[in-house]
């Protein structure tokens, strides 16, 4: 599995383009927390040509984790990862939904699946779907050491499905040890980000 | 056209004036009103519906089918928590008084729990021995939290401590459907 990752990886870095969108992100929360000081990082694009290079090493894998990265690839159609540093405290409860997101909302027939402000960490998660299929999904992370960004595009079904069966699901009264959004940020879209990107 | 347009909004307006009290109530607790009560947008906001809620039910077909057939009668959950000490002037009365209307409208009182630092209401809105909806209203004010839940959807009343454990409402965990 260590070789396929790898593999993704280069295959990922040589053809990723920067993602515009994110950025605009990731730009609308370093206005609204200044003190939070977001620094370096990415925000790169993945789209038909890569993945299905993906898909091609995922195929080849003979376990069980690529045949899954396999599957879950197969309905993908566009990945957009970002990940910046946070180096100063900020106050989750004050940050305003980003501006891209509240547009999407607001104009573009998009969904809010969730939304969590803790004190030091805030999570959105937004979602557009066609005809009962979740075709983009957008989640956003802004944590105490880190700010990672990602937007999937496709058949996001059985992605979906995959990370609410990951674990027990909690829909918060409110709980203390997860969610829905939750889960979904932490276990799919961040495990991929953490897999796939150094 | 124009008698066909206008028996159509005949029939509409007639259809809003005649639909039950239900349907007004859960506009009631909707994000907007909710958040006219407060200066500062929610903590924790959570809509389940359509395909997700659908996605919920399927992620949980193999392992608790019985939890999945419950969803597949839901039409949407909805959470909403604000920080209490955010509420605008008289909003505290005005949630109290919302919550009352629930009972005046015909819905049935399941938990109200009137403490010092602690309000919690929850309502259900039944016809014969189905539940086609539930509303918690929480004002926490140890914890400074107020929160919103709508079950929108046919619940089972055996399965209602079921949903409490599930979704977390500690209210609901030992309610048995008796």
């Amino acid at each position: 599995m260590r070789r396929t990752l790898l593999l993704l990886l280069v295959v990922f870095w040589a053809s990723g383009c920067t993602s515009f969108q994110l950025t605009r992100v990731r730009n609308d929360l370093a206005r609204q927390a200044p003190e939070a000081r977001i620094g370096d990082g990415y925000a790169i694009s993945f789209g038909s040509i890569s993945l299905g290079l993906a898909r091609w090493i995922t195929g080849m894998s003979d376990d069980e984790d690529g045949a899954i990265a396999n599957a879950m690839l197969s309905e993908v159609r566009r990945v957009q990862l970002g990940r910046f540093t946070i180096n100063g405290a900020f106050d989750a409860y004050n940050l305003r939904t980003p501006g891209p997101l509240q547009h999407h909302l607001e104009r573009d027939d998009w969904f809010h699946l969730a939304t969590i402000r803790e004190e030091s960490e805030a999570v959105w998660v937004v979602y557009k779907e066609d005809d009962g299929i979740v075709v983009d999904l957008l989640v956003v992370v802004m944590g105490e050491e880190e700010l990672v960004l990602a937007k999937i595009s496709g058949d996001l079904n059985g992605v979906v499905a995959a990370a609410l069966s990951q674990r027990d699901i909690e829909i918060p009264f409110i709980v203390d040890d997860g969610s829905v959004a939750e889960n979904l940020a932490d276990d799919a879209m961040l495990e991929a980000v953490r897999e796939f990107i150094p | 056209m124009r008698l066909h347009l206008r028996s159509f909004t005949l029939c509409g307006l007639l259809a809003l004036l005649l639909a039950p009290g239900a349907l007004a109530q859960r506009n009631a607790l909707s994000p907007s009103n909710l958040d006219a009560l407060f200066t500062d947008e929610a903590r924790v906001e959570v809509n389940l519906r359509g395909t997700i809620l659908r996605l919920v039910a399927e992620a949980s077909r193999e392992n608790e089918p019985e939890f999945a057939a419950m969803v597949d009668d839901l039409h949407g959950i909805y959470v909403r928590q604000y920080t209490l000490s955010s509420a605008r002037s008289g909003a505290t009365g005005q949630i109290r008084e919302l919550a009352r209307t629930f009972e005046r409208d015909g819905w049935e009182t399941l938990v109200r729990v009137r403490e010092d630092d602690e309000d919690v209401f929850i309502y259900v809105d039944t016809a014969g021995d189905v539940i086609n909806g539930l509303v918690v209203v929480s004002l926490d004010h140890e914890e400074n939290e107020a929160t919103f839940v709508t079950i929108d959807g046919r619940i089972d009343p055996a399965q209602i401590g079921r949903l409490g454990s599930r979704f977390n409402v500690p209210a609901l965990e030992d309610y048995n459907g008796g």
